[in-house]
């Protein structure tokens, strides 16, 4: 493969390069802000790997230039997405514990309006006092559950403890 | 080395370094099939607080290749050790050599109650557990490491800290599930007269700090079916040296003496024989019955181990109780206690339960939870491996 310095590339183009490392470093630290597994961790080792040495080989300043430019935007990025995710746990502290209850309290008083207004109930069935079997209530169909891994199916098993991580720990930092 | 890499970020992507001409070198893998061309051995690693097993074997190959049971304990040189005393004239030693010469080192467990509490330790530790594995330069070790069931978010990143340039990749999974899947024999499971632990059983692995409880009922267990209580041989181990102070207040006894005491007496119900063990008393060896000592101490466990065990049993389904209760397993280093299985089966026979049978592994005891790491590292997905780069 042909050197940057043989290429004598184009700024434009190595800018263009540039901003597509950004985008891929950004994208991987929001991945791995939402489930720190194997999607986050493949951009960083396929598509960001591709793209850093994309952007190197056509860009004209030298490694250490390139190294100090391309930390200096990874801290500027998980900054960003730090401070984006500390919004939102903010909002979601609000809503948890002021929307949410004010909104329930609402329905309640919509849904008590609504049963006043109802027909009395039927009088029980003279079937069931008289001890017939009572149909079961319905069950949640099984599909409903979250669903649990067969205890020889490890790969699945690994992907549930990944997930369980990533949600005991959603203020982890992007890496 | 200029790492372009902020140090977390390091930690799930290889560090790339400028080679000087503009070019970074970087170390990249894919999300399917063989990540690298490097030969990759996989390890099982149960990192026990007083005792720790590694099973490790290369890609595809079934025997093992590093198989070892090592105590958990490094040992630094008390200053002014004089030279050539050590061997080697080591300045740390790890495992058995570090117990054998503990009158001139500081001894340091990295663990306790099955997390790490002392950082540098650990990661002495895990080099030295590196050390012993014979890999050829540029082999990747992936590990599947067993944690407490109820381990934080802080207990496993310190697994990770403590391994992280060691081990290439690692996995944590809880130790009660693990020490269920070591059990499993799948070579049997065609056997008509095969039991499979995972299908309906209870598992009690009961180790050095934490005694684990694995409700597995042929699906993965779910955070209320798998328990580490903090109440296992170290607990023990202290109940027991209280209750021999109190008795003989003038005897001489260390954490070692009073683990080898209760490694060589232990028992529950109703021992054979008076259980006389030899210690030092003003200098003096002598030989003291320590029977009401040991049956406080270990029934104290015992007692924690049936209220664990009833409250698991609650929470399987009404129908799978019966063929439950035939298969409560114990393992680990504290299932050694004389007559744990028989007074536990007992005692939940005297409460009401129905024909329960209480079983121990066996000779094999402490190496389940390696076991079971090892199958689940012969079975990730490549992509399910976390790199952890120090």
């Amino acid at each position: 493969m042909a050197t940057a310095t043989q290429m004598n590339p184009s700024p434009a183009l190595a800018e263009l390069n540039w901003q597509q490392v950004v985008r891929t470093y950004r994208a991987a630290c929001v991945l791995h802000r939402q489930a720190p597994g194997a999607e986050s961790q493949r951009v960083l080792e396929q598509d960001l790997a591709e793209s850093i040495l994309t952007w190197a080989e056509c860009d004209a300043a030298d490694g250490a230039t390139q190294t100090q430019r391309l930390e200096a935007m990874f801290q500027q990025e998980r900054q960003r997405v730090e401070d984006a995710w500390f919004a939102q746990e903010l909002m979601r502290q609000r809503w948890h514990s002021e929307l949410l209850p004010a909104l329930s309290v609402h329905i309640g008083e919509e849904v008590r309006k609504a049963v006043r207004t109802l027909p009395a109930a039927r009088p029980v069935a003279m079937g069931t006092a008289r001890g017939q079997p009572t149909p079961a209530p319905m069950r949640a169909r099984p599909e409903a559950r979250p669903a649990r891994p067969a205890a020889g199916d490890i790969a699945s098993i690994i992907d549930l403890l990944l997930e369980q991580e990533c949600a005991a720990t959603p203020h982890q930092s992007a890496a | 080395m200029n790492s372009v890499l902020t140090p977390t970020i390091q930690r799930y992507f290889k560090p790339q370094e400028v080679n000087g001409k503009g070019r970074f070198d970087i170390c990249a893998t894919n999300g399917h099939g063989a990540a690298t061309d490097r030969a990759v051995l996989l390890l099982g690693f149960d990192w026990g607080t007083n005792k720790s097993c590694l099973k490790a074997a290369y890609g595809g190959q079934r025997e093992l290749a590093t198989d070892h049971v090592i105590p958990t304990v490094v040992g630094y040189a008390k200053d002014g050790v004089v030279d050539g005393l050590l061997p080697d004239n080591a300045s740390v030693l790890f495992g058995e050599p570090a117990i054998r010469q503990r009158l001139h080192l500081n001894l340091v467990q990295p663990m306790v109650d099955g997390v790490i509490t002392d950082a540098a330790a650990a990661r002495d530790y895990a080099r030295y557990l590196r050390s012993l594995m014979d890999t050829s330069a540029g082999t990747e070790v992936r590990a599947v490491i067993g944690v407490p069931a109820n381990a934080s978010a802080t207990d496993r990143e310190s697994i990770r800290e403590a391994v992280a340039g060691l081990f290439d990749r690692v996995i944590l999974i809880p130790e009660p599930f693990l020490a269920a899947l070591g059990f499993r024999d799948e070579a049997r499971l065609n056997d008509p007269n095969y039991v499979d632990p995972v299908r309906n059983s209870l598992f009690v692995d009961i180790g050095g700090g934490t005694t684990d409880f694995c409700l597995v009922q042929g699906y993965f267990p779910t955070p209320e079916e798998q328990v580490s209580l903090p109440f296992a041989g170290d607990k023990v181990d202290a109940l027991l040296h209280a209750a021999i102070r109190k008795t003989y207040p003038d005897c001489e006894l260390t954490t070692f003496k009073v683990r080898e005491l209760k490694e060589q007496n232990a028992f529950v119900g109703t021992p054979a024989a008076p259980a006389v063990g030899s210690v030092m008393v003003n200098g003096k060896l002598r030989r003291l019955d320590l029977t009401e000592q040991l049956a406080y101490a270990c029934g104290a466990l015992l007692e924690q181990i049936l209220a664990r065990v009833k409250q698991l049993i609650s929470k399987a389904s009404p129908d799978s109780v019966g063929e439950l209760l035939q298969n409560i397993i114990l393992t680990g280093g504290g299932s050694r206690i004389r007559g744990l299985d028989t007074e536990l089966q007992r005692l939940l026979a005297a409460e009401g339960y129905e024909q329960p049978c209480v079983r121990r592994t066996g000779d094999r005891y402490q190496e389940f939870v390696a076991l079971g790491a090892l199958k689940a590292a012969r079975q990730a997905r490549e992509n399910q491996w976390q790199q952890v780069i120090k």
